[in-house]
């Protein structure tokens, strides 16, 4: 297969039962998202095996995915987010809902925007660098609550009590902190 | 009505997925009521977030990883396929029931099952499964998978060898696991907050042209080859498990319902019988019935004759003086 395909034309082919496609997508990805599953779930094996379920969900909902967005980063890393924190939670019985089709779409496929920027593995990966020192220059605060939103799944309110701080303050921390990588990567011409 | 400033400052939380329930709502609500929804500005910030994981140290999955989502992806398929034959065949057998319910209506008898899943049953093992692993529906080649260092003797009593050519998605999964991805050492990945340190065995840039497939020289990867056979074998393997997996529920399904069939067949012979001996009953009551009536009747007759007989011999002048 040729592997200079675009991700959306990756997916295409995956959504007409493109084998191969899929397994070129998993030699894409794979290393990103298991980098972002194995820092949520933390153990190998689990990771591995959200890993495997997640190419699962790809290949079975591929259709669901909205081509004219043009980010199919953005729904892998987020499908991926969704997934391994309700493998966790449902691990640690927090969450007890049947975990059946219609959740699956609803709750684990993500709801990207419409008009989001368009945005591929290479893209990312060639900015990778920006990427990495816009959020170290974050406060470490601000960064150990996007930690905490973001890999640890918390709500604000979450937060707020881990940390026992005022609930108007992690709101802003987290304001701040996302506006001030967005700012960052604009400067670079990154989105 | 919902502060629409307040919508704005809900954007970053909502594409961070940390909102609060109460806070979601507000912003669901607002989104339904028709307001200016700014799309625009929170597409970016979904962009944003899902820019957070390159920020951490990359990590390379195994190359087992792969066969495994290959593996479960063909097991996916197959018990979809199977489930489907099972729906097709019981439709069936549904469908010939109800013909010879029709056919039988006015018959008062107990309705016994007829023998036909038998005849079903032995076209879905041998054809129609041959069929369906032909069926253009099928999920990750599972049709056109050669099942590498495997003789094909090995499936000939399945009557699927060549139907099932087998042509390996795992073949080259495995190949090219082992080509794209050097050996990189697997690094802990440390908090966001720790001190940044781009790692230096895994550069961005080689990253992308893994991504991108490097061809490398193949001498490099001479001991690997060997892996790949090794691999090939176990993959292999464990997709013969899982066709066999398929094939014993097969094999269930029919022997539970010849199970069905014989005790279906084992009913109407008992009631054959009795209904049998109730005739042969009734013939024979029929005819001991017939022969008392006879003999009923000869003492009649008999008796009818002798009183006739008398009543003459007694008033024999009476006929001579009339």
């Amino acid at each position: 297969m040729d592997t200079d395909l675009t991700d959306i034309e990756l997916i295409q082919r995956i959504t007409n039962r493109d084998s191969k496609a899929l397994e070129n997508l998993y030699d894409r990805y794979s290393p990103v998202l298991y980098t972002l599953v194995k820092r949520i779930a933390v153990d190998k094996e689990t990771s591995e095996e959200i890993l495997a379920d997640i190419f699962v969900i790809i290949w079975q909902k591929s259709s669901m995915f909205d081509i004219n967005t043009g980010n199919l980063y953005s729904w892998l890393i987020n499908l991926s987010r969704n997934k391994t924190l309700d493998f966790i939670r449902r691990q640690k019985g927090l969450i007890t809902d049947e975990y059946n089709e219609e959740y699956e779409n609803i709750v684990i496929l993500p709801n990207i925007s419409t008009i989001i920027p368009s945005n591929d593995l290479s893209k990312t990966f060639s900015s990778r660098e920006k990427i990495y020192s816009a959020v170290h220059n974050l406060t470490e605060a601000q960064q150990y609550v996007l930690s905490l939103a973001y890999y640890d799944g918390l709500t604000e309110s979450e937060i707020a009590e881990k940390l026992n701080i005022p609930l108007l303050t992690v709101k802003s921390k987290i304001r701040v902190a996302l506006n001030t990588v967005k700012e960052i990567l604009a400067k670079e011409d990154f989105q | 009505m919902i502060d629409e400033q307040k919508i704005i400052g809900l954007l970053q939380a909502k594409a961070l997925g940390c909102l609060d329930a109460g806070d979601n709502r507000d912003l669901q609500e607002f989104i339904d009521g028709g307001h200016l929804f700014p799309w625009d500005e929170f597409g970016k910030f979904q962009n944003v977030a899902a820019l957070l994981p390159l920020a951490l140290q990359l990590e390379i999955p195994d190359a087992e990883l792969k066969d495994r989502v290959a593996l479960k992806l063909i097991k996916l398929s197959e018990q979809l396929r199977v489930k489907k034959i099972l729906e097709e065949d019981k439709f069936e057998v549904e469908e010939e029931l109800d013909e010879n319910v029709d056919e039988f209506t006015n018959i008062q008898e107990p309705f016994v099952d007829p023998p036909i899943e038998i005849d079903t049953e032995t076209p879905v093992v041998e054809e129609n499964l041959v069929y369906q692993l032909n069926s253009e529906e099928t999920t990750f080649n599972l049709d056109e998978i050669n099942l590498p260092g495997i003789d094909g003797g090995e499936v000939a009593d399945l009557n699927l060898q060549e139907d099932l050519t087998i042509e390996s998605p795992f073949e080259t999964l495995i190949d090219e696991a082992q080509i794209e991805y050097p050996q990189v050492e697997e690094v802990e990945i440390k908090e966001v907050l720790e001190k940044p340190e781009i790692p230096k065995t895994v550069k961005p840039e080689l990253l992308v042209s893994e991504a991108d497939k490097v061809s490398k020289p193949i001498e490099e990867f001479e001991d690997q080859s060997k892996q790949v056979d090794w691999t090939k074998k176990s993959v292999a393997e464990k997709m013969f498990k899982a066709i066999e997996q398929d094939f014993d529920s097969l094999k269930s399904h029919y022997e539970k319902s010849e199970r069905k069939t014989t005790r279906g067949l084992l009913f109407a012979y008992i009631i054959i019988a009795v209904l049998l001996a109730m005739l042969i009953f009734s013939v024979f009551k029929l005819s001991s019935d017939i022969n008392t009536l006879n003999n009923e009747v000869k003492d009649i007759k008999k008796k009818v004759s002798s009183t006739l007989y008398d009543g003459q011999k007694s008033k024999p002048d009476h006929d001579f003086f009339s």
